[in-house]
């Protein structure tokens, strides 16, 4: 590492200390690396994030910068090799797995490329899901399910199967499945990677609006500038690291 | 599925969103919306992966659920087979011996006060005397030699027998009086020695042999004089030991021969309830004392009834082999499928479902497997059970060939009994063989790592 850039990085550090104390979410000096035989491979490294609760960011990179992997360790999905990630103060690392399926499940409301609707349910039983898997009761599921899916504009599809929507209508499906208990948080993970330009900005419009609406914390993983251009703050990731004076 | 009841209200589906602000219409959602189902996710997802769709693994489900139902119909049909078998020889067994013997020792002759004692229990459907020895039954035919047999004598008190046994209603020739010396015969000896009614026989007692020995010692040549009888009827009790064993005489005659005077050798007790038994044994036992000395007749055939029972189990364990092999389906079944559904076991993760749910998710699939098999099982053996007689009867038509033939088996009908417990461990076991049998793939589903699932291709 060079000069210029370590003292970038401690000064990017001191100010992530100060944001971190009110944050919603605070990553410090996180890092990923895999085992791959007997290679390693370094994904993410040193990325410190503070993000404040209703913020609306962007994480931009080129494909194999380490965006999604990110927002699955923000996410719970996965852990961190180094570092810490800490939500609402607590740190992920020293939650049980219970604790662990709880937080995903009520705290963070994921959104996909590839939608991942099950292909067996319709779309309200889909958007129903993360409720159900909370033990809410079905009736009320099933009226906050109707009620996000026509938020979503697609009341007329209720009972259609995946395989009946179109990407773009599964991508809505997707985002109210992500809403129905009531997150803090939203992670989009290219949500408009699957979509035409035309649909993939309507996605876009629909995930800022619902935001605006519900005061949650959004933050979209993204290669394009176009998408990353509609966030406040942006963070730029290249090779695993945060670029200097991004974010 | 239930309907939306305020479907009238909405004059086509989706419109509701065109209504101007302020209309009296009641909002709904559109008319063909069925409800949601309530079951808890896990079972409602279970249910979904198990609809037939023309996969591979599908097919190796419904192989499953056909393994496992045909392993519980087997089990039922044989097991109750079985339990008729057991119960039918048991009744035949018990139809001509009493369900309690009580002796001395040495013969009773206050047995009319020893009947009052015993009578007096509640569980006691009926008492008799009897006298019990072998003799040596020679034919007296018109013409050929005569032919001899040595069976055992029965004295019987022909008022108080149809309390005790089945033998005054199993008479297939004749009529049952054992009046002046009048004998009754079992089938099988009256085969044997090709004895009808009216035919002649005589009989010589024990004692008439001791006798004879006893004059040979003081020189005297006196040849022994048999008692002479007449075939009154001959009895079928429906077991072949006791129809090849048994003739049988008035008491009085029975104890002449024995040289008993009013002493019998003991008495026969009847219970309304046979299973009873080992309970009114120990009532007897404190109402009469010590010196009484009583046999059931779960110790007097407990080689037999023991053997059924081994039968029985071995039988249990032989075709619960049949629902251990359909288990395996199941395993490779959710195994192919758990990997199969890599990618939404992942997904079901992120979206917050423990590791417990996932593994019930695919308990409850080998749950439904299971469920799914034991109830076709159950249908598939009671309907056997119930037309068995009438498949035979088919298969003798169709083949000419006589799986249970009468001259072994000694009846007529297949007999079946449905022992509920019996049934119960039937079902219980299968379903916990099915839900073991998933165990391994379910546990193998919940312990997958969210990202390395959602990665997988």
């Amino acid at each position: 590492m060079s000069e210029r850039s370590a003292a970038g990085q401690a000064g990017q550090e001191g100010t992530m200390q100060s944001e971190a104390d009110g944050a919603l979410l605070a990553a410090r000096n996180v890092g990923k690396t895999y085992l791959i035989g007997q290679r390693s491979l370094e994904v993410l490294r040193q990325v410190n994030l503070a993000v404040v609760r209703g913020e609306f960011l962007a994480v931009r990179g080129a494909s194999g910068a380490g965006k999604s992997t990110l927002l699955h360790l923000l996410g719970g999905l996965d852990s961190p090799t180094a570092g810490e990630i800490r939500f609402e103060g607590k740190n992920l690392a020293a939650l049980s797995g219970r604790e662990l399926a709880a937080f995903r499940n009520r705290k963070v409301g994921f959104v996909f490329q590839a939608y991942h609707l099950f292909p067996e349910l319709n779309a309200l039983e889909n958007v129903c899901l993360p409720a159900r898997m909370a033990r809410m009761d079905a009736a009320r599921a099933e009226a906050r399910g109707r009620e996000l899916l026509k938020r979503v504009g697609l009341v007329e599809r209720l009972e259609h199967r995946p395989g009946e929507l179109s990407g773009g209508e599964q991508q809505r499906v997707a985002i109210a499945r992500s809403l129905i208990n009531d997150p803090g948080m939203i992670l989009a993970d290219e949500p408009t990677g699957n979509l035409d330009s035309h649909t993939g900005e309507e996605i876009i419009e629909l995930l800022c609006a619902l935001r605006a609406e519900r005061q949650t914390t959004l933050m979209i993983a993204t290669h394009d500038a176009r998408v990353a251009a509609r966030a406040p703050r942006v963070i730029e990731l290249v090779d695993g690291r945060v670029k200097t004076g991004a974010g | 599925m239930e309907r939306t009841g305020l479907a009238g209200l909405c004059s086509k589906a989706g419109k509701r969103d065109a209504l101007p602000y302020g209309s009296l219409t009641l909002p709904c959602w559109p008319t063909s919306l069925r409800a949601m189902s309530r079951l808890p996710f896990e079972l409602m997802l279970a249910l979904r992966y198990l609809r037939p769709k023309r996969t591979f693994v599908s097919v190796i489900t419904l192989i499953s659920i056909v393994g496992v139902m045909l392993g519980v119909a087997v089990l039922i049909i044989v097991i109750s087979v079985m339990s008729g078998f057991d119960r039918q020889l048991r009744d035949r067994l018990l139809g001509f011996n009493a369900h309690l013997r009580v002796e001395r020792g040495m013969p009773m002759n206050d047995y009319g006060k020893i009947m009052s004692v015993i009578a007096s229990n509640r569980s006691v459907k009926g008492v008799a005397p009897y006298v019990i020895g072998n003799v040596l039954v020679k034919t007296e035919p018109e013409s050929g030699s005569p032919q001899v047999l040595a069976p055992l004598i029965r004295g019987i008190d022909p008022r108080l027998e149809e309390k005790i046994s089945v033998l005054p209603k199993s008479m297939v020739e004749g009529k049952f009086d054992v009046k002046g010396r009048g004998m009754l015969v079992g089938k099988s000896i009256a085969d044997r020695l090709g004895l009808s009614v009216g035919d002649r026989l005589a009989v010589y007692s024990v004692n008439k042999f001791e006798e004879w020995e006893q004059g040979r010692k003081k020189a005297r040549e006196e040849a022994p004089l048999a008692d002479d009888y007449e075939v009154k009827g001959i009895f079928d009790v429906g077991y072949y030991e006791f129809n090849d064993l048994f003739v049988v005489c008035s008491l009085a005659n029975a104890q002449d021969m024995y040289e008993l005077e009013d002493s019998v050798q003991g008495l026969l007790v009847m219970l309304h309830d046979p299973d009873r038994v080992n309970e009114v044994e120990r009532e007897l036992r404190a109402a009469l004392g010590a010196e009484f000395h009583i046999t059931t007749w779960v110790r007097e055939n407990s080689h037999i009834m023991d053997a059924l029972l081994v039968e029985k189990n071995v039988m249990y364990y032989l075709l619960f082999f049949i629902v251990l092999v359909a288990a395996f389906g199941i395993t490779s079944a959710l195994i192919t499928f758990v990997v199969q559904k890599t990618r939404e076991i992942g997904m079901l993760k992120a979206l917050g479902a423990t590791s417990g749910q996932v593994m019930w998710l695919f308990l409850g699939q080998s749950l439904m497997v299971g469920l799914l098999g034991v109830l076709a099982g159950y249908g598939l053996g009671m309907l056997a059970v119930s037309y068995r007689n009438e498949f035979l009867q088919f298969l003798r038509r169709a083949t000419g060939f006589e799986l249970f033939p009468e001259s072994i088996y000694g009846f007529r009908e297949l007999p079946a009994l449905i022992v509920s417990q019996d049934i119960l461990v039937i079902c219980g076991g299968s379903l916990l063989i099915c839900l073991l049998a998933g165990l391994l793939p379910a546990w193998n589903a919940g312990r997958l790592r969210p990202v390395e699932a959602l990665r997988y291709e």
